[in-house]
């Protein structure tokens, strides 16, 4: 009977308090059924057996690691708003009589029942969408694979096990709340009036300081493969940089507008100004949240999308053609391939197009200045920025492939570099100077990787490049030589493509002495997408989940925001402010205080773009303006979002202040 | 020469659920003179409230009408209503009505400021006010800082400091310890005597006992008015009290 009461009591509390408890259970739910479906198709790829499984599974794991973790924190947190909310309720409580242990007796129901209720309907959800989600996910991937999707036990133990300790630690920490304050304190709650917060001068500085770090390491990153670390450290400079200019930095400069009596005592300033003060001391920690979470939605969703959507590019960029074949070079060609590779393919009824025949000298060097060097000391203190690979071409197969008719005399050369202008008018190859002609576009036939400075040298014969061959042959002490390409494109059936080149790598092998390897753009391709596919599939999800909790904390922000400005709302009307006047004071302030977050958001990431940028171009993405539309896109998206969820709450506020 | 003129005023409300109508107002004619001082008095319940929100403007009659001077207030448009109660009235509450968020100097202000003065006429204007209500050594302290007798005399100042043509005090005291009571009282009396007009809902004796007219509401309606002339605030004291009495025990109208 007694056992009864209490549970009959939680359930009213959960309905009674439902404009709290609902959005709370809801987005539980949501993130409940989210991980549960990123779990159990973790594990059916696990099982699975077709290319890129190994990669896939690994940023599955990733994955759902992180969606775990977040996943607890947002819990926590999105409960520790829902008890704020009810201080006055539980003080109530003490005041009619019941102990502690009573009410925490009522809040462990509460915690069974909202939690009870996202779980289950979070599991079922996720057992009724997983199956759709792997849809997307082999769509995504472009995979026929006989894996079907089940019910996963292994995931729904798992789930169970997260959330409900997760729960459990929730119960924990509220009726240790419940235990650590007295009634009086509950009832008062928020009437006690709040004491102005003090300028924090340090913090401000501090914050400002960090922020021009953090953007400046961020802005002048130039080669990301040195600079990973770099780029880390200036998010989490930016992140408590953040974190100090919401909280101490925005209070300080509203105190500095305040002692500017001219601005403040102003019609327009006035309330504002000093009512800015409060709402920043009691969101500060708010607001940076949303802002970090917006920031990292934004960026996680436009650089996966970008990845995924730009994998061609990356592709063609990898592999201009769509079969590369590597031979060694020794005076002659030897003109068996050709007949070889044409004669496979009508064997397996494919159509070679584009083919080009050309011969290149490859090298890593690195580069003083105009100077190829290798002097010892200077090689330790060099740093990858001055690496180089260096490709040497015959302008014969320059002016061929190009569809250039250039004229070098016997010392000159033309000269492509992917880090900008080369501002010299000679380049020393070692001991061999070279005039520089002219400066030429990138090559289109030659396969780039972008993650390495590239320099491409276009000497006038073949004399010349195997003349430069052995000189740098001979400086560096390794073996190396001039090889040939026989690239082309194929046409036909994709399962005959393969077979192809299947076919073609080992008659290669048998048949021709300097054969050195073959490439193919389609078991590559399948590469790739297992990759950037999965990244972008991980991306949806914590990019929804972000953004579920974004939403979650505006809504109770505004709520809280609500029943504190009703009073507010009465006694400016009573001192002489129209309804008008009263209503357009508190929405711009409102306006400032949740567009500040989305603002700041916007404002990293274009700081962060560049550097990001340059990361996917690691990643071999070199499409700047795809990148740069995409993240376009989902500022908008974003934008458009947040700016729904924001009139639906201030509805719901406006109300409340009425 | 007439302050304020109230003639024939009635309210109606209606509750929310099932249309009952509940009469607050039956029929309010009264006037008030310039530099009067004068306290409504009334049990709760008897319509007190409902009458100085209709004249600060806050909640319309369904009939009647109440002339400032010369203005029809009832006729006024929404959008100026806000600027003439900031000109031509001041307000008194129980409750102070401060704002937590500014200093007192500030909460003093703020009429003027939505009025847009220049911040050295404000200041001007200001210290006299702070000085004679002692309270100039408090004017950069917030709210929450000072006692309940020193808020109220910075809502007096808020109430004073645009030269209103008549303060509406509601219930002033009604927040206050006996001291801070019988300072308040003095505050009042002191501005009364530089020809202030004031209109005080109350029902408290001590307080009504300072006022020069004591009217007495009940069921909405205007039921005994009592005039001070040349008594004392003792004798004016127990007059009151013995009209209470009477108020109290006989005299109800639907009996």
């Amino acid at each position: 009977m007694n056992k009864m009461f209490y549970s009959k009591l939680a359930i009213n509390n959960i309905k009674k308090n439902k404009n709290t408890y609902f959005p709370y259970i809801l987005s539980s739910t949501v993130i409940i059924s989210l991980f549960y479906i990123l779990h159990a198709i973790s594990q059916q790829v696990v099982g699975g057996n077709f290319f890129g499984v190994g990669t896939m599974s690994t940023i599955l794991n990733f994955g759902v690691y992180t969606e775990g973790i977040f996943s607890i924190i947002f819990i926590f947190y999105t409960n520790s708003f829902l008890i704020k909310q009810r201080k006055k309720e539980l003080g109530l409580y003490s005041v009619l009589g019941m102990e502690k242990k009573h009410i925490s007796r009522v809040l462990l129901w509460e915690v069974v029942y909202s939690g009870g209720i996202s779980l289950l309907i979070g599991i079922l959800s996720g057992v009724l969408f997983g199956r759709l989600m792997f849809t997307v996910l082999l769509n995504i991937l472009n995979l026929s694979t006989s894996i079907e999707f089940s019910i996963s036990i292994k995931s729904i133990i798992t789930t169970m096990i997260l959330f409900i300790s997760t729960f459990g630690l929730v119960m924990l920490f509220n009726i240790i709340r419940t235990y650590m304050t007295n009634p009086i304190d509950l009832i008062k709650g928020d009437k006690k009036g709040e004491r102005e917060p003090k300028t924090k001068w340090l913090m401000s500085i501090v914050g400002f300081i960090f922020l021009g770090i953090g953007y400046y390491l961020s802005l002048t990153i130039k080669n990301p493969i040195n600079s990973i670390n770099v780029f880390f450290i200036a998010i989490i400079l930016v992140i408590f940089a953040t974190y100090l200019l919401f909280t101490a930095g925005s209070i300080t400069c509203i105190k500095i507008l305040r002692k500017n009596k001219k601005f403040y005592y102003n019609k327009k300033h006035f309330i504002s100004v000093s009512s800015m003060i409060y709402r920043m001391k009691q969101n500060a920690v708010g607001l940076t949240n949303i802002c970090i979470l917006s920031t990292a939605v934004l960026l996680t969703l436009s650089s996966t999308i970008s990845l995924y959507v730009g994998m061609e590019d990356i592709m063609r960029t990898r592999f201009p053609y769509d079969v590369m074949t590597n031979y060694k070079y020794d005076g002659e060609e030897n003109e068996e391939i050709e007949k070889l590779i044409l004669n496979n393919a009508e064997n397996y009824d494919v159509n070679v197009n584009d083919m080009v025949n050309y011969k290149r000298f490859s090298t890593v060097v690195y580069l003083d200045e105009n100077r190829f060097t290798i002097d010892e000391m200077k090689f330790n203190n060099k740093s990858m920025e001055d690496m180089y690979e260096a490709n040497l071409f015959t302008l014969e197969d320059y002016n061929k492939y190009e569809g250039k008719d250039t004229v070098l005399n016997k010392d000159e050369i033309l000269i492509y570099t992917n880090t900008g202008d080369f501002d010299y008018n000679s380049l020393n190859i070692y001991d061999k100077k070279l005039k520089i002609k002219d400066q030429v576009e990138d090559i289109n036939f030659v396969s780039g990787m972008n993650i390495f400075n590239t320099i491409n040298i276009i000497v006038p014969d073949e004399k010349v490049l195997n003349e430069l061959a052995t000189i740098i042959s001979e400086k560096e002490g390794i073996e190396n030589h001039v090889y040939y390409e026989y690239n082309f494109n194929l046409d036909g059936k994709k399962d005959n493509k393969i077979e192809f080149v299947t076919e073609l790598n080992s008659n290669l092998k048998e048949s021709i002495e300097n054969f050195e390897s073959i490439e193919d753009i389609y078991t590559n391709r399948d590469d790739f997408l297992s990759v950037y596919g999965s990244l972008f599939f991980i991306g949806l999800f914590l990019g929804t989940m972000f953004m579920v909790a974004t939403v979650l904390i505006i809504y109770y922000k505004q709520i809280s925001e609500g029943y504190e400005d009703h009073d507010r709302f009465v006694v400016m009307q009573k001192v002489g402010m129209s309804k008008d006047e009263v209503k357009s004071t508190i929405k711009s302030q409102v306006l400032m205080v949740f567009f500040l977050p989305l603002v700041t958001a916007i404002i990293h990431l274009m700081v962060a773009f560049p550097a990001v940028t340059k990361i996917l171009a690691l990643l071999n993405l070199t499409n700047k303006k795809l990148f740069l539309g995409f993240t376009g896109l989902i500022i908008l998206v974003f934008v458009l979002v947040y700016g729904i969820v924001y009139s639906w709450t201030s509805r719901i506020y406006y109300k409340l202040v009425k | 020469m007439e302050m304020l003129t109230i003639k024939n005023l009635k309210k109606v409300y209606t509750t929310r659920f099932g249309g009952n109508k509940v009469e607050a107002l039956t029929n309010i004619s009264f006037s008030v003179e310039e530099g009067e001082y004068v306290a409504i008095m009334g049990e709760s319940g008897s319509g007190k409230t409902t009458l100085l929100n209709i004249l600060a403007s806050l909640d319309k009659p369904n009939s009647g009408e109440i002339l400032l001077k010369e203005n029809n207030i009832l006729f006024m448009k929404e959008k100026d209503l806000a600027s003439f109660r900031r000109e031509h009235l001041g307000f008194v509450f129980q409750d102070f009505n401060l704002l937590d968020t500014f200093s007192l100097k500030d909460n003093i202000f703020l009429p003027l400021v939505l009025s847009g003065e220049d911040y050295k006429e404000m200041n001007n204007r200001l210290i006299p006010i702070a000085k004679s209500l002692k309270i100039d050594h408090l004017l950069e302290k917030f709210p929450y800082e000072v006692s309940g007798g020193e808020k109220q005399r910075a809502a007096v100042a808020r109430a004073l400091i645009t030269k209103p043509e008549i303060i509406l005090a509601d219930e002033p005291t009604g927040a206050l310890d006996s001291k801070a009571t019988g300072e308040l009282l003095n505050v009042f009396s002191e501005i009364n005597k530089n020809n202030q007009t004031i209109l005080m809902v109350t029902h408290s004796t001590t307080a009504a006992s300072h006022a020069s007219r004591v009217l007495f509401i009940k069921d909405g309606e205007i039921f005994h008015q009592i005039y001070k002339g040349e008594l004392t605030n003792r004798q004016m004291y127990e007059k009151i009290s013995h009209a209470l009495t009477l108020i109290a025990t006989g005299g109800n109208k639907n009996e």
